[in-house]
């Protein structure tokens, strides 16, 4: 059934592509990148009923794969990153904030306002921590000298 | 060094215009100055705004400026520009091809009309089906959104504010659901509003606004979190507006969140 589910978000994510005009040699890798997404989040979460641990790792994957992807292909990052995060993007939590606003309902907007900034955060926070990563493993690798036979 | 920079800033341009960070469109704008001429460059970007200067060896100073008043997201372009830019920065076309590439860059359609409105619909049967939707609320959801996904992809096209769209779109999707709720009451509706609502709220936004902030770029940052926060002000009056019209005339309460 979550092989399924994974397949549907990774279909949806590459539809959201062409919404988005992303080009055509590059869905396919989007939707792959959506479906890996789900896939960890589902998985992490299935084993440690943490929402934010599991969105953190899972934006974390992407991340690395979107740097990978960006430098393999030389295209911005912002392609695969926004492809592969559309699944664990708290949409539906922004929507319910607001319309906590629309209907006076002050629980829905503090909680949703909370949830909504935490799950930005930790998207944010596992794309810097990415690149960071990246970028100091680039710098380790040029200061490594060769040893010499 | 003129067209230079005015190439540079139509590359900008065309970057921030399409969804770009700001310090992507910096970079991009600094990358394209090549020139030996150029001694010093200094480009400021907003998220409407970009100003760029550059000093010359023989002291004068050229400043342009462009002002971009509508953004939306067209990662192809975003695509082409830069692999534009980089040829250029390798001396593997000259300005007149730049300038050339970025004008049919710049007026090209990705996808047709009609695909685009589909596979948003498609993408809301989809992401009902994978966060656990059953076959006919995903097949409900699909029908539910062709007409406020054709509505917003021809606002956009006539220049509508987006603010105007999206409280136009919520209320169309309350009107569709509302009539599928009373059809079949059995229906999984938060999975389904969960689909909808994905693709037409401002998710994407908010991620580039926070990685903005995060650059050190607080005023775009700032303005685009606003405008984030508003597109989904718009889509809940949309959507709030038609549920307490339907309260008021029938009673009760349609769902809760």
């Amino acid at each position: 059934m979550d092989i399924l589910k994974i397949i549907m978000i990774g279909l949806g994510t590459g539809f959201v592509s062409i919404a988005l005009e992303a080009s055509k040699e590059d869905l396919p890798i989007n939707a792959l990148l959506g479906s890996i997404c789900f896939a960890t989040y589902l998985y992490v979460f299935q084993i440690s009923n943490n929402n934010m641990l599991a969105t953190f790792l899972a934006s974390f994957l992407i991340s690395f794969l979107a740097i990978y992807l960006t430098r393999k292909r030389g295209k911005p990052l912002q392609i695969y990153l926004i492809a592969g995060i559309i699944p664990l993007l708290p949409g539906l939590n922004i929507f319910k904030m607001v319309f906590g606003f629309v209907n006076q309902d002050n629980t829905a907007i503090f909680e949703n306002a909370n949830l909504t900034i935490q799950i930005l955060a930790i998207i944010v926070l596992s794309i810097v921590f990415a690149s960071s990563i990246t970028k100091l493993l680039k710098r380790l690798q040029f200061n490594i000298k060769k040893p010499e036979s | 060094m003129y067209e230079e920079l005015k190439a540079a800033l139509k590359a900008g341009e065309i970057m921030l215009r399409n969804g770009s960070e700001t310090f992507r469109v910096q970079y991009i704008i600094k990358k394209m100055l090549i020139n030996k001429n150029i001694i010093n460059k200094d480009v400021i970007v907003i998220g409407t705004a970009m100003i760029a200067t550059i000093e010359l060896k023989d002291g004068h100073p050229i400043t342009l400026s462009r002002s971009i008043t509508r953004r939306k997201n067209n990662l192809q372009k975003l695509s082409l520009v830069t692999r534009v830019v980089d040829d250029y920065a390798n001396n593997r076309i000259n300005l007149n091809e730049v300038m050339e590439k970025l004008e049919k860059i710049d007026n090209t359609t990705t996808y047709s009309f009609w695909l685009k409105v589909l596979c948003t619909s498609l993408g809301t049967f989809s992401f009902t089906l994978g966060y656990g939707g059953t076959l006919t609320g995903a097949i409900t959801m699909f029908l539910i959104t062709i007409i406020p996904a054709y509505f917003i992809q021809l606002f956009f096209k006539k220049n509508v504010p987006y603010f105007i769209s999206n409280i136009l779109a919520g209320a169309l999707i309350s009107i569709f659901s509302l009539i599928a709720f009373n059809l079949n009451p059995l229906l999984q509706y938060d999975k389904m509003i969960a689909s909808a609502i994905i693709i037409l709220t401002p998710g994407i936004m908010a991620v580039t606004a926070i990685r903005d902030v995060v650059n050190g770029d607080f005023i775009t940052g700032a303005s685009r979190g606003m405008e984030a926060l508003l597109s989904a002000t718009g889509l809940s009056i949309g959507v709030g507006f038609i549920f307490a019209l339907y309260v008021f005339f029938t009673g009760g309460t349609v769902w809760t969140f």
